[in-house]
């Protein structure tokens, strides 16, 4: 098995708001080898983004605020030092891609001198030669006429372009891990498949790791190996893709899986959907946060928080009573 | 006025056809604009003296003031609108923004005669009725200047500030703030090239819609300070009622109100692209 590259433990994210503390994250804890992509799946809302803002401590604070666990990259916890330390990891090591390439480029910069700010500062590049790979980055990942369209400003590029061009950035310097949230959400069916396929040939060529954040499993099932499933802060099921979809264990993930449409299911059959709705994440109920939604629920699960309980083969886990020894029981 | 005495209907009839004021108004608007377009302001009724030159021969120094004072704003206004903006401290805000309140408070003319009291006995900073040309000199000139234009600008200085902070808290929360910032960039070229140029484009539009108030306030100002400008020039007009005078200055300054404008524009279009017409969109 290839070597370990980040590590989060116990990973805890809370902002402060006027109607209590928000825990945004909570108790998240999940690896990352070397050329592996990692999915990172649930509804609006559970904490994926903010998870991945952590990594980078870009998290808006105030009112955001890191309240515990360690985020180690190559062995170093990326929590601990000022903020000077991880900046010159951000965009250099680990790398992102936004949700909205409409609105995550600078309107009034052109789109050579974006790419070729990072490779400034994380390669140490000259501005002429910077500028140089900048047209010759967005020629490798797609751009027709890539050397004269460097030179445009972002709002003469169309929203699938602009994604392109966020790759470019991000991958601009050989980053170790590259983070992706939703950078599919917001394009056309058509394009969302030709990013998806960029990303999975780059992470193949480079051995670049990926995190993949998304609420859509097709995209999941496409090109990530390991899946964490988050429900309101807290994730409650990893299992490989194969896994995952040949056996999912959580009952949230259950119900996620039965609310995709099937091809080959009756056409009268009405679409499944998980009945509630996510819980305000600033007044959980105590115990299992899927529990007013749960079919299987049980006593215990209003009571308390379900242990991690592993399962099989790593990455093999889940956080739920029907499948924790001890007092929960078995099914 | 003293005693008055009774013009005859006569007399009236004879010097309004003198003045040329023996038609209707919207005639003789008509016949002094085409005058005004060939450059003939006509005669001053206290002077008899053309007033274009006279106008011209003033105007520079109520331009420097103006110029000057916007200068001063703009350098007042928009750093203290940053660190109003990202001081984590709210102390430092506030303290930014009760003074932004009471420079935008303050009459101009108050401001001017504190510092005329406070000032007068420091040799070469309130102009005694002895000013140098910028020619003449322009160290001498611009010490001399330099209140008169602090005066007038402090309430520019103010807007200034309060749209730059909030201008710059909301590109702050924008998405390619965060775009700069994940890439490793500094705090402060995240600042200055991501966050700065995009929220200065309102305080752009802001500055330069109030241009065009500042030479209204030079008017008032030239006059506490002494100074022989276009504003002075009004002013004097209008206390003794030579109407074509006045009608010349509002004419000039409601053209520099335009030309100002069209300079906001031009700037506006070199600071954002998506505003550039001749390159469009491909």
């Amino acid at each position: 098995m290839e070597e370990i590259l980040l590590e989060v433990n116990n990973l805890r994210t809370v902002f402060d708001t006027e109607y209590g503390t928000v825990k945004a994250v909570d108790d998240i804890s999940f690896t990352l080898r070397k050329g592996e992509v990692l999915g990172l799946v649930g509804e609006s809302g559970c904490g994926k983004s903010v998870t991945n803002l952590s990594l980078l401590r870009l998290i808006p604070e105030p009112p955001g605020r890191i309240s515990g666990g360690r985020i180690l990259f190559k062995g170093k916890d990326l929590l601990v030092g000022d903020e000077e330390e991880v900046r010159l990891v951000r965009g250099g090591s680990i790398a992102m891609i936004f949700q909205d390439p409409m609105t995550s480029l600078n309107p009034l910069l052109k789109i050579s001198l974006q790419i070729a700010e990072a490779l400034q500062l994380h390669r140490g590049m000259g501005r002429k030669e910077a500028l140089a790979k900048a047209a010759e980055l967005l020629k490798a990942i797609g751009i027709p006429d890539a050397e004269a369209r460097a030179n445009d400003y972002p709002h003469q590029f169309s929203g699938g372009m602009r994604q392109r061009v966020m790759i470019a950035m991000a991958i601009s310097c050989n980053p170790d891990i590259l983070i992706a949230d939703e950078p599919t959400t917001a394009l056309d069916v058509t394009i969302q498949a030709q990013i998806l396929e960029l990303i999975k040939s780059l992470s193949g060529e480079n051995t670049m790791s990926v995190i993949m954040i998304t609420h859509d499993l097709g995209v999941v099932a496409g090109i990530c190996d390991t899946i964490c499933v988050m429900y309101a802060g807290k994730i409650v099921e990893k299992a490989s893709v194969d896994d995952l979809f040949a056996q999912p264990l959580h009952p949230y993930t259950k119900g996620l899986l039965d609310s995709i449409p099937r091809i080959d299911a009756g056409s009268r059959k009405r679409l499944y959907s998980i009945p509630g709705s996510p819980p305000n994440l600033a007044s959980l109920p105590p115990g299992c946060p899927f529990r007013p939604r749960c079919d299987k629920a049980m006593e215990i699960c209003g009571r308390e928080m379900p242990p991690e309980t592993s399962l099989g083969d790593a990455p093999r886990s889940v956080r739920c009573w029907l499948y924790a020894s001890g007092e929960g029981g078995l099914e | 006025m003293g005693t008055q005495v009774e013009a005859t209907p006569e007399q009236m009839e004879e010097l309004k056809r003198l003045f040329g004021e023996d038609k209707p108004i919207p005639v003789l608007y008509i016949e002094w604009l085409g005058r005004v377009v060939q450059g003939d302001f006509g005669f001053s009724l206290r002077t008899s003296r053309p007033i274009l030159p006279d106008i011209l021969q003033r105007l520079p120094l109520s331009i420097e003031i103006t110029l000057f004072a916007l200068v001063l704003a703009l350098a007042l206004g928009i750093p203290l609108g940053i660190a109003a903006a990202l001081k984590q401290n709210p102390l430092t805000d506030i303290v930014i923004r009760i003074t932004g309140l009471l420079g935008l408070s303050l009459p101009q003319f108050w401001l001017a005669s504190l510092m005329v009291i406070a000032f007068s006995g420091v040799q070469g900073w309130i102009p005694m009725g002895n000013y140098i040309s910028f020619a003449a000199d322009p160290i001498k000139n611009l010490k001399m200047l330099f209140f008169p234009s602090l005066a007038i600008g402090t309430g520019l200085a103010a807007v200034i500030m309060r749209y730059t902070r909030n201008s710059m808290l909301e590109v702050m929360q924008q998405d390619y703030v965060r775009t700069a910032k994940a890439k490793g960039l500094k705090k402060r070229v995240v600042v200055i090239r991501h966050a700065l140029r995009n929220a200065i484009l309102p305080v752009i539009t802001v500055a330069g819609f109030n241009t065009g108030y500042l030479l209204g306030g030079a008017i008032v100002i030239e006059e506490v300070f002494a100074l022989p400008g276009m504003g002075r020039l009004a002013l004097y007009a209008i206390y003794q009622r030579d109407y074509p005078v006045i009608q010349g200055i509002v004419l000039l300054i409601a053209a520099m109100f335009v030309l100002v404008n069209l300079v906001t524009d031009l700037i506006y279009a070199a600071v954002d692209p998506r505003i550039r017409l001749d390159e469009g969109g491909r």
